[in-house]
């Protein structure tokens, strides 16, 4: 850690990485969602590591600071998470056990500041549903519920 | 149907009719709407339901599934107990630092099950330029795109 070199080459530094390079990169979800470009790197400014960065989503999305417990992978092309982001659920379809499309998720109760959540709400033209995290199926292209539909009396009901 | 007269011999009140499939949605495990249904495909000898054929929509190829694909039938959807290979296809590929390599033009398949052996991946402005076929072992995870163990380097030395 105490080194002092004059440098000639840069592939005397490759096990570290040239964070300016880094700005401007993809930062991309676990399954290869491309989340949006490296827009801050933030360090700690007693420790000097590295906390997170900020990334921007284009012009009228805000952009999100994402902490370094998240990082898979750091290089010059990209930064890749260990995760995907709970935050871009919203928009994606809801769809019960039974196949049934009851809506668009539209908000996310995320637990504090971190990617876990508590709930997610889900708005169809007429409806609203509160929808806890544990009633949750699968998160992927849609929203999968452990619900079933009931057309007739139009409520959701726990699958078998 | 209920009121219909019945000669099959079997008990025929927990089956379906084909007029009940036709024209449902199609969503694999994910919840991808893959199509809806177009066909019911039975087979001429034994009279076995055998599979489904898919409508993927205006300009893309159909898709014909065999029954063993098939989860349920609801009255809302047919469910699939997978996720289909071929909607692989169009997917962004990332190498192992998250660099772009392409995306997937074509898929080779083993045999005629619903197992990925390889992707083919284009990469250039409108995918016009040298394809890789990447074996499927170096798939690490598909999402929204297709995740490498390997660098885009190393592909070519393959």
């Amino acid at each position: 850690m105490n080194e002092l070199q004059v440098i000639r080459k840069e592939e005397s530094l490759e096990d570290t990485i040239n964070i300016s390079r880094v700005l401007g990169k993809h930062a991309v979800s676990k399954g290869g969602t491309i989340i949006g470009r490296v827009n801050q790197i933030r360090i700690n400014k007693e420790t000097s590591e590295i906390e997170g960065v900020v990334i921007s989503r284009g012009l009228f999305k805000k952009p999100v600071y994402v902490g370094r417990s998240y990082f898979d992978t750091i290089s010059h092309e990209a930064i890749i998470l260990n995760v995907e982001l709970s935050l871009l659920l919203r928009g994606k379809k809801v769809i019960t056990l039974d196949g049934k499309v009851i809506g668009s998720v539209t908000k996310i109760n995320r637990k504090g500041n971190t990617n876990d959540f508590d709930s997610i709400i889900v708005r169809s033209l007429w409806k609203k549903f509160l929808i806890p995290k544990g009633e949750i199926k699968e998160m992927s292209s849609s929203v999968i519920l452990e619900y079933k539909y009931d057309e007739s009396k139009k409520y959701l009901w726990k699958g078998d | 149907m209920m009121n219909q007269k019945s000669i099959s011999g079997k008990a025929i009140e927990k089956t379906i009719t084909s007029e009940e499939i036709l024209g449902k949605d199609v969503i694999d495990i994910d919840g991808s709407n893959i199509g809806v249904v177009e066909k019911v495909l039975i087979d001429p000898k034994s009279l076995d339901f055998v599979g489904i054929s898919i409508d993927k929509g205006f300009l893309k190829r159909g898709l014909t599934l065999g029954e063993n694909y098939i989860d349920q039938v609801t009255d809302h959807a047919v469910l699939l107990k997978i996720r289909v290979a071929y909607e692989v296809k169009g997917k962004n590929v990332f190498d192992k630092d998250g660099k772009i390599i392409g995306i997937v033009t074509s898929i080779d398949l083993e045999g005629e099950k619903n197992i990925i052996s390889s992707i083919n991946v284009k990469s250039g402005f409108l995918t016009v330029g040298k394809e890789l076929s990447i074996p499927a072992g170096y798939i690490k995870a598909i999402g929204e795109g297709v995740m490498l163990t390997i660098k885009k380097e190393e592909i070519k030395k393959e």
